[in-house]
This record gives C-alpha cells, structure tokens and sequence, in this order.
C-alpha cells in the first residue's frame, strides 16, 4: 500500500502555488439543491465536463455519486466538495467549490453545515413536474443560512416541459425571485454556461481575511484506516498549513497537519488552504469521534478565541438492540461495530444480554434512518446476519429509591412497585408546510400528543407551526405521515426540550406465554390496548406458523389486553422427488433450511428478524 | 426366483425372449452374474460394486410443454428420432465398459420424458435389446414407460409391449376438462380411457395412472372426482402429485404477477387429505409421499431412487448415482438434446457429463435420510449404517430427538420413519438432516 506523497499530483497542473493559497475573490462555493431525480448528478456531470474536471475517456454517469467512498492513492476519498477550475466570459479563472449535501431528516444537521460552507446554491427544478416537496425543507435551511440561490429550470428539452409555470411555482411557493431563472438542459448540455457565470457573478466571493487567527470549519469528516480521521473543511478565515499545529475547539483535541488536499474530482494535495478554500484535512486525529461535524480547527499555537457559531453535540435519539441470528457470531459483531463506530461519531452502542436473544449490543442512533443504514452497512460490509429489536427512545425513570435512571431498553424498566415516575423526552417540532394541508397535519399531530405554541402563515400559502411533542411519537414514523398527508411538501425538524412525565406503562409480547424481552415496548397508558391489539395482529403475520399452536399476547403488567392465534402448519411437503436429480431436491431442502436460519429460535418458536421490528409496521 | 423386490410385482419376462435363439442365449450367458446377486438384497456389496441396478432412459421431446411442467423436455413438432437413438446407443455402450455397470445386469429399466411415447416401437426395442446385450437384464425385471394419452394407439401399444416394456405409466393428470384445459393438456378424458383399455389388450400387466391435484380452479369435490375416475380404470399405480409452482415454468411466472392463484396451504392439504381417503378405501397403499399401489405393485424403479441405490441415467439431463472406487459417486449429463447428441456422437471423453459430486460423510448419511423417510415404511438403521459406516443416532441424535419430540419422526423395531403427521410436513423434517 503506497502512502500518499504530499504535494501537488505529477499529472494535475498546479496553479496554487506550493505554498501560495487563491484569492478569495475568485473563489465561489455553492451546493446543489434538488428534488430527487429533477437532475442534480447530471447537471453536475456537465459542469464538471464544461469545467474540464474530467475528460471524456473518464466519463460516467453520475461521476459524483460513483466516487463515494473510493480509495484513490491510498486514502478512502468522500468528494463530499468538489474544486473546479472555470474561465469566465471577464476573462479571469475562478474556482469553484461544489459542496455535496445529504438528505434526510436524521441528518438534518450534517446539511446545515454543508450549507454553511457555501455562500450559494444552485436550485434545480424539473420544468415539467415543477417544485416538489424535498426541495422545499432545504431552500429554507439555504435562506437560514443566508446564502444566494439561483433558480435553475432543468429538463426544458421534454415535450411536458412548462418553463414558465415553473417559474411561478417558484415565485409562489418558495418566495424566490425567479425572474432570473436559468432555463437549461443538463441532459443535451443547453445553458451549463449561463449557470457557471451565474455562480461566478450572483454567489458573493467569500471574505478574505488571511492573516486573522485560523478558523476552518468541518462539515463531513470520515475515518481511513491508515490515516485515521479525515475531515473535510471550510477555511473561514486564517490560512491552514501543512505542518502546523491545530486544535479542534470543542473536542480540545490537537494534531499536526499531515496532508491538506482537494478532489479536482481527482485528489490533489495542497501545502495551505486560505479563507473560504475548501479541501481535507488529515491531522494525526484517531477518531472520527474526535473530528466532529461542526467543529471549528483552529491554530494550537494562536488559537481563535472562539468557535465558529453552529456546533451542536449529536445525541442519539433512538435505541435498540443488535445481536447475532447466529450466536456464535457475537465477536464478529463487536468487530463489526468498533469499526462502524470509529466512522460514525454518532452512534453510540454498548454490550447487553436478552434472555431471548443472548449477548448483543444496545445501540443508539440520530434517527430510524440512521439506523436502517447501520444494520444495512454491518449486514452487506460485514457479512452479519443480525436481529434488531423494536427501536425505542430513552426515557428517564425516579425510582422510589430517589434515584434517576436513563432505561434506553424498555425490558430494563425496573418493576412498578420501585417507580416513582416514568419521564419521556419532549422535542419542538417545526414544520414547514402548504396551508392547504394544514387541517390534516395538525390532526395528525394532535394525535401524537402535541402541544401546539406557534402557528403562523409565512404567505398565504405557506404555513409553519410548531408543536412540543414527545419524542417517541416522532421518531418512528412522523415524518413518513406528515409527507404522505402533505403529499410531500411538508418538512420537519426537531430539537430536545426536556423530559416530562406520564402514564407511561410496559408492553410485553409473550409468545405460547412466555415473554420475549426484546418485544416490549413503553407505551401511553391510553394507547395501550390499541397499540397490543395492532402488534398481536401484526406479529401474526410475521410469524411463519410453525409445527405447533403460537399464541401472541400482549399484556401490560399481569393482564393481558390482546390475543391471536397462529395455527400450526398443516402441509409442508414436496410431491416430486424429481427423479433421479437429487441435487435439485438438496438445494430446495437447503434453501429452506437458510431460511430457518435467518431465524432466531425463542423458547421452541422461530421468530423471523423482521417480527422484532413489528412495533414500526403497526400503523403501516 | 430372483431378487424381486416383495413390494414390487413379479413381472412377465420380454415376450421376445420366447422364440428368439440369440436372445436366449444372452440370457443363459447373463444368468451367474444375475444369481450372485441374490447374495445382497440391497443390490450392493461392501466394496462398493454392485450386484444390479436401475437404468433410466431419457427422452426429452414433446409435442407441447405443459405450462406447469419444469422436466428436461422440448415442445418439437418433429424430433431427430435417429440421431438421439444413436447417441442414447453410444452413451450406452461407452458406459457398459465402466465399473460398476460393467457385467451388471439392470433389474428395471424407465424410459421417462418428455414424452417417451412418442418414439417408435422399434426405437424402444432396439434400446432394450442393447441393454439386455451389454448389461443383461434381469428376468422378471420392471420396463416402465411414460405414456402420453394422446400419443399412443392399439399399434403403438402392442409394438412396446412386444418390445420388451410391460409397465406402462399413463399421464392422465384429471378427467376434469377445465382442469385439464387449465393444465395444457393436450388430450381428454376419453383418450386417457381408451389408452388403459388398449394397454390392457396389449398385454399391460402393470399399469399407473398419474394425476395432480390442487390445481387453481379444483374443488375437494373434483379432486375426489378425479381420484373416482382413475380407481375406476383398475389402475395397479397411482401417482398422485399436489401441483408444485416450480420456478421457470410459465405456471410460476402466472403465480409471480398475481394472474394464477395456487390453493391455499391448508387447502391443499384438505385435497391430500382427500386423496388419501380415497385411494385407502380402494386399497391402495401410500407407501411413498406421493404414490399408492394395490399390494404388490409398487414401483420398484423408483424404489431405487428412494431407497438411494445404484441407478444409471441415459440421455439428455440424465442423473446417475453409482459406486465409483471405494467412494460414490453423482453425475449428471448435458440438458440440451442437440448437444448431447453432439457430445456423445462426437466421441466426447467424458460423453454428454457436465457436472459430478462426491457425496460423502454427513451429507451422504443426510440424502439417505430424506430420500428413504419419503418412504411410508422408512428405513431400517441398519442399512443406515450398512451405507455410512456411521450409527444414525451418533450422527443425527438431536435432530431425531427434537422430531420425535414434535410427533414427526418415530423410531421403533430398528426402523426409521415418518408419522402420518411427519408426512405431511415432510419437508420440514427433511431439511434438519441437510
């Protein structure tokens, strides 16, 4: 394995000189915002074409999105922000900075600090299906941030193209000035050049202030085995040198700059990175844990006084429990999730047992997605088969001893004679949406247990309200309720207010009556029965019936509220042997007996691993 | 007498044999080799060659493939009778000089398909007669072919009887013509009626009548219907088969786009239930999964399938099983009829085989286990061990214990086998011993 060599790339031309960093002025950092498939990877392909960042023998669709995650001289490359080299029509070279941006709700707070990295975006929209809901969640968070954005009508070269129309959307639904809309096809490559002088001559440079104390800003960071943290960074102000010292204000940890570079999309190492250049740094930091998302680098030695403003500590927000299908497989999945861990600051995990499942890991994550992604990661990279128990928040529990616990595992919930109180967090919720759907969200709201404290109309067609609403009711499925009841178009995000008590119970599922730990959950007192009767229902479809009766019970306490039955299996039988092809008959047998692997066997019945998640398909 | 199985039937010897000098040559010249093999009536010996064999003859074409079915088989309007005559001849003849087949005699011989029938008499006999020249086969030995309803008449029936085959294998699959139309049949009730009643004439002494059952649109009614229908013909076999939605079959592509709906799983096993009603009160055992006979006439080539002993496969796709140096050995040919002609014809080292296994040890020990429970009467844990060197309880005594345990599985009087329960959920018992 060839360690990269500092410096300038042999092939790539260098016009920042070794030490020398650009001029502020000619820099211009912006990101891409767009509704999925309205044309943000092939708009970038033609930038990166028209910008001659690649060339054609190179050329592949959606050049970006195949980049992530690749090793290039040695180092696992993110091009999570893209320098571009572009002559414009005034005749000087500017570069250009694109900044990529995630997606979701869980990661809400990785997108605001990309976009705090840019002083504007291009925002993309498909002439012919026009302003669509994913969109609109991020120009708000773009506006928050105060950077310019530049409305780009994609997709004119479709016959149901309707450029105009599009324009009032934007006008009317977005409160964006679309009057200087670019009209382009990034497809036949129509208006790529507009879009580039209008980067250059509508996004403000950054300000230049080199020789103030250094900040720079970290707005993705990941962990490569051999160089361990690398982040990717805005410099704010000061210069970022190769060599020196730096600190991170709010982990306090310090190191020495190793490697500073840039993706041309290729990676291209650099000697310093000044005010408002954006590249990667590698500073001999072990843990992505200690290069968080957010933090402000500045100098060890003349250290900035304070931090750049917007750092938030990442709490996870929902809990569950990860264990081997196969027990045996314990130690690859501690390995598994050390390394999961030292590339994903945000989760948390630590061991537990099950007296259903064994040993395993209680893990917490930012949110649902966030979790999906994990088990998806441990599965496919790992090679694990896993069982994930229904995820839960933490709730915080006064005992009658005048203790305070935090049980992020509803089977830990100490007996109800030792409780006191049983405390759930409380978040605000803000969400942006068209007033037309108004009735239907704050229904859905209402029954989640909010509280509503602000209402207000932003136009006449555009609504933000805010609710106090328990955690719990939000985390699971919120969001996909709001976007089908808004038809998309409502966004949300939240933040922790604080933990409030209430008639909050235990709800076992006990199988042929015994009960099985990792399917219980906390629940509203009132939402008890209904909640039993749903996940009975559902974990009878789950399920497979078996070689004898299952009953399902859900039971709060000692009574038992809901109960089915899953009747044994009558037939299982191959009429053919298939002659003399003993083979085939093998394979099905073993196919088969896969199957029952993927299951956990509790007590004398075999659970499948989707039946753990049955309390997030309830209201599916 | 010879080795005949006690479940199987004594059969008449090839009508040819009388009157025909060289033939009966080649009988007397077959006859030590034949009666040392009434020393093993498992139809091997230690070292591992063996004392006789079933041989299997695959023909792969016929005039339309039914949308269910998912065998080796080719719809043809006209098929290279000649040529795959030859090849099948060659393979044959390549194979007679190899251990362990080399100086065995075959003690039942399938020709199956596709759709057998369509193959000219002669073509069938001149089959048997190499057969009975390299191998030898025995006297009183089973000659099985599948018949096509819609494929043979008097002529046809009289000429394969003559040939040699005296059981005859009728694919009536119902008597229902909706549910024939909804399997592609491409013949009737009548036809299926009049081929037994010809079969009969022709001399058939052995005769099956195979049929499916849970096919979408049946009723319980029709099925038992069915069942009626063909007791009625005084069949001395019935296979009786639950439709299966195999994967590439245009059934199982209807079934995947929601256009074909199979019964239920309790449903189907409501029909089972009734067919075995059935065919019981007409006397005719269950003595596997899937097939009944009258008390004597089971079907002793499959027997060898079941019971995991010595068969050798002729033709396109065909699966042999055989001892091979000390160890056994599995192999199987090209599936494409026009390249296994190729193949062979064209003097090909390893003829038409495309691929070969070496079951041994637990696996071994597992097929013999889930081939002979598919069997009513199971398997005696001597030939277990006999086969595996190994005790079936040292190998498999927790998986036996937890079926057992469930009422699948019963272990009594130095046998192995599968309750009426155990039956029907055979595969789930089946797959803890893979």
């Amino acid at each position: 394995m060839a360690a990269p060599e500092p410096g300038p790339a042999p092939a790539a031309p260098a016009p920042t000189g070794a030490a020398a960093v650009t001029e502020a002025a000619l820099i211009r950092n912006f990101s891409i915002i767009a509704h999925i498939d309205h044309g943000k990877s092939t708009l970038a392909d033609r930038i990166l074409e028209l910008t001659g960042a690649i060339d054609r023998r190179e050329f592949k669709d959606q050049f970006l999105d195949s980049m992530d995650l690749e090793r290039e001289r040695g180092i696992t490359i993110k091009a999570r922000a893209v320098r571009l080299e572009y002559r414009a029509l005034d005749g000087q070279t500017y570069f250009l900075n694109l900044v990529d941006t995630p997606g979701h709700v869980d990661f809400a707070y990785e997108v605001s600090r990309s976009l705090a990295a840019c002083e504007g975006a291009l925002l993309v929209v498909d002439a012919s299906q026009g302003v669509e809901a994913q969109t609109v969640a991020n120009v708000y968070l773009a506006l928050d941030h105060g950077l310019e954005i530049i409305p780009v009508i994609n997709k004119i070269d479709l016959p149901s193209a309707d450029v105009e129309r599009t324009r009032r959307q934007i006008e009317e639904m977005l409160g964006l000035d679309a009057g200087q809309a670019l009209a382009v096809s990034a497809k036949l490559g129509t208006g790529i050049k507009e879009v580039l002088e209008a980067v250059v001559g509508r996004v403000p440079p950054p300000p230049s202030r080199p020789e103030a104390r250094l900040r720079a800003l970290i707005f993705d960071s990941w962990y490569d085995a051999y160089q361990g943290a690398v982040g990717t960074v805005r410099v704010v102000e000061g210069t970022l040198r190769r060599g020196m010292r730096v600190r991170l204000l709010a982990t306090g940890k310090e190191g020495q700059v190793q490697g500073l570079g840039c993706f041309t999309p290729h990676l291209r190492m650099v000697e310093a990175l000044g005010p408002g250049e954006v590249g990667f740094v590698m500073a001999g930091i072990k843990a992505v844990a200690d290069m968080r998302v957010g933090d402000t680098i500045t100098g060890a030695e003349n250290p900035a006084p304070e931090a750049l403003a917007g750092f938030k500590e990442l709490k996870p927000m929902v809990f569950a429990g990860l264990y081997p299908s196969d027990p045996d497989a314990y130690g690859a999945l501690r390995g598994a999730l050390e390394k999961l861990c030292l590339n994903d600051a945000s989760i948390v995990c630590e061991p537990e047992t099950s007296p259903a499942l064994g040993f395993g890991f209680r893990a917490g994550f930012l949110g649902l997605l966030h979790m999906e992604i994990a088990q998806e990661r441990l599965e496919r990279e790992f090679g694990l088969s896993l069982i994930v128990t229904a995820p839960t928040v933490a709730y915080r529990v006064k005992t009658a001893g005048g203790e305070s616990l935090m049980v992020d595992n509803p089977a830990r919930l100490p007996e109800p004679g030792r409780v006191v109180a049983v405390e759930e967090p409380f978040v605000l919720a803000t969400i942006h949406l068209p007033a037309v759907h108004l009735g239907a969200v704050l229904g859905v709201c209402e029954e989640r247990r909010g509280r509503q404290v602000e209402l207000r109309y932003l136009s006449h067609q555009r609504v933000i309200v805010r609710y106090e609403m328990p955690l719990a009711e939000i985390v699971f499925d919120f969001h996909d309720r709001l976007k089908s009841l808004s038809r998309g178009y409502a966004s949300l995000d939240y933040e922790f207010v604080d933990f409030r008590a209430g008639p909050l119970v235990k709800l076992d599922v006990r199988l042929n009556g015994d009960p099985i730990d990792a399917l219980s959950s906390i629940v509203h007192r009132d939402k008890a029965y209904e909640r039993g009767r749903a996940l009975c229902e559902k974990l009878r479809d789950l399920i497979p019936r078996q070689l004898f009766d299952v009953t399902v019970q859900a039971a709060v306490g000692s009574k038992v509220i809901a109960r089915e039955t899953i009747k044994a299996l009558r037939k299982n039988v191959t009429a053919k042997c298939y002659g003399g092809d003993v083979t085939r008959k093998r394979k099905l047998l073993e196919k088969q007996k896969e199957g029952k692997r993927r299951m956990k066997q509790v007590g004398r019945v075999e659970i499948p691993q989707e039946a753990f998640l049955a309390l997030l398909r309830i209201h599916q | 007498m010879m080795t005949a199985d006690r479940e199987g039937p004594s059969l008449p010897d090839r009508p040819a044999r009388q009157g025909d000098a060289t033939l009966d040559a080649r009988g007397q010249a077959r006859a030590p080799a034949a009666a040392a093999a009434a020393t093993d009536p498992r139809g091997e010996d230690r070292q591992g060659s063996v004392s006789s064999f079933a041989l299997y003859v695959h023909i792969p074409y016929c005039l339309a493939k039914c949308p269910y079915c998912d065998f080796n088989s080719y719809a043809v309007a006209r098929w290279p009778e000649q040529r795959y005559l030859a090849a099948l001849l060659g393979e044959m003849g390549r194979r007679a000089e190899e251990p362990p087949w080399r100086g065995t005699p075959a003690k039942t011989l399938f020709f199956g398909g596709g759709t057998p029938s369509l193959f000219a008499p002669e073509s069938i006999e001149a089959i048997l007669d190499r057969a009975d020249s390299l191998f030898g086969i025995e006297p009183g030995a089973e000659i099985t072919l599948e018949a096509n309803p819609g494929t043979v008449d008097r002529a046809k029936l009289e000429g394969l009887r003559r040939a040699g085959v005296n059981r005859l294998s009728v694919g009536a699959q119902s008597f229902r013509p909706a549910t024939l139309e909804t399997l592609g049949r491409n013949h009737d009730a009548d036809q299926t009626r009049q081929a037994v009643r010809l079969a009969r004439r022709a001399g058939f002494e052995q005769l099956n009548l195979d049929l499916i059952y849970a096919v979408p649109g049946q009723t319980s009614d029709d099925v038992v219907r069915d069942v009626r229908e063909a007791v009625a013909l005084e069949p001395d076999h019935v296979s009786a088969y639950c439709l299966t939605f195999e994967p590439g079959t245009q059934f199982h592509s209807l079934m995947k786009s929601g256009r074909l709906l199979p019964p239920s799983a309790d449903r189907q096993a409501d029909f089972l239930g009734a067919v075995n009603r059935e065919l019981a009160s007409s006397a005719f055992e269950r003595y596997e999964i899937s097939n009944y006979a009258r008390p004597g006439c089971q079907a002793r080539h499959n027997l060898a399938y079941w019971r995991a002993e010595p068969y050798l496969g002729l033709g396109a796709g065909a699966h042999s099983f055989g001892p091979a140096g000390g160890r056994w050995r599995r192999w199987w040919n090209e599936r494409s009829p026009e390249r296994y002609c190729e193949a062979v014809l064209g003097g090909a080292a390893r003829l038409a085989e495309t691929g070969e296994e070496w079951p041994e040890g637990r696996g071994l020990a597992g097929e013999f286990v889930f081939l002979n429970l598919r069997l009513q009467r199971g398997f005696a844990l001597l030939d277990f061990e006999r086969r595996t060197g190994c005790s079936f309880g040292d190998l498999f005594s927790s998986e036996a214990a937890r079926l057992v345990d469930a009422g699948l599985l019963r272990i009594a009087e130095g046998r192995v086998r599968l309750t009426e329960r155990g039956l029907e959920l055979a595969d789930s018992v089946f797959a803890c011993f893979v």
